[in-house]
């Protein structure tokens, strides 16, 4: 059985443990989502660790989120604008449309980078061209972005520890 | 003011700032990507913030969950009409690249010289 059949059934399991309360309530619909969440994850490995890896990297995104506002804005009512901007193409080990549109709406949602393009390199490698309102070092942008974003994404679509 | 009161004006405060900062941020920056990244988060954090503001205030289980519905939804529509809008703005022109400092996409050949209406050879689709 696959990971979303798993998803469903602990939907299922939370609407019916909401139904046999007495009243129906939020707060009823989310314990018994975690209830069928700890039994599924002792049922079946693997799933345990996805929703994780889904929780961990919403909370990731958010926090990025609300760091770099902060950045940018602070670029942006600076007295003199210090802008350094730049296209940086990011080699892709995301393989599938759902990893790369994960990766580039992550990327877009972040201020500060912008995904701009699909497109294949010189070296012929799938590359991902992000554009940065900041850029300073092209090595270090890479870095960044495949070890925060691409990393964990991987894990997500792909289970384990990514590569 | 009870400390709800102050959340929610936190909130509401923080999503104004953020909505000021990215107009400031249309008028001073200088191009149309740098723009994009200003416009980006007013659409975003600034909005949330008032939103969870709102669901804060008229407090109820099911109204704060379509407030996250609404927030879930805007974050993931939001990133793909900027990223439709900066792609059409590379490929429509050099003049809107003259405020890159630094640009791999033009080293790739992915930055032809077109002109409006002209068809651009595109291997991804």
């Amino acid at each position: 059985m696959n990971t979303r059949n798993v998803f469903l059934i602990n939907i299922l399991l939370a609407v019916l443990w909401a139904a046999y309360q007495d009243q129906w309530s939020t707060n009823s619909l989310v314990i018994g989502f975690v209830v069928g969440y700890v039994l599924l994850s002792i049922l079946h490995r693997g799933y345990g660790s996805l929703v994780f890896n889904v929780v961990s990297y919403v909370i990731f995104l958010i926090w990025s989120i609300l760091k770099s506002s902060v950045q940018v804005a602070w670029v942006v009512l600076e007295p003199t604008l210090k802008l350094d901007q730049g296209i940086v193409a990011i080699p892709l080990e995301a393989r599938t449309d759902l990893e790369i549109s994960l990766l580039a709406t992550s990327i877009t949602l972040t201020p500060g980078t912008l995904s701009v393009d699909t497109g294949w390199n010189a070296h012929g490698e799938h590359v991902l061209y992000v554009h940065n309102l900041v850029m300073g070092n092209a090595e270090d942008v890479r870095r960044s972005i495949k070890q925060d974003f691409e990393r964990r994404i991987l894990r997500i679509t792909r289970g384990g520890n990514g590569s | 003011m009870t400390p709800r009161d102050i959340v929610i004006v936190v909130f509401i405060l923080a999503g104004c700032v953020f909505m000021l900062v990215s107009a400031i941020g249309i008028v001073r920056l200088p191009d149309v990507f740098a723009r994009m990244h200003a416009a980006g988060k007013a659409s975003t954090v600034g909005v949330s913030g008032l939103l969870l503001a709102a669901g804060l205030y008229f407090y109820d289980e099911f109204l704060m969950l379509r407030m996250l519905a609404l927030i879930a939804l805007i974050f993931a529509t939001a990133p793909i009409a900027t990223t439709a809008m900066a792609r059409a703005a590379y490929r429509t022109g050099p003049r809107k690249r003259k405020h890159l400092h630094y640009d791999e996409m033009a080293g790739d050949g992915q930055a032809p010289q077109t002109h409006a209406g002209e068809r651009v050879n595109d291997p991804v689709g």
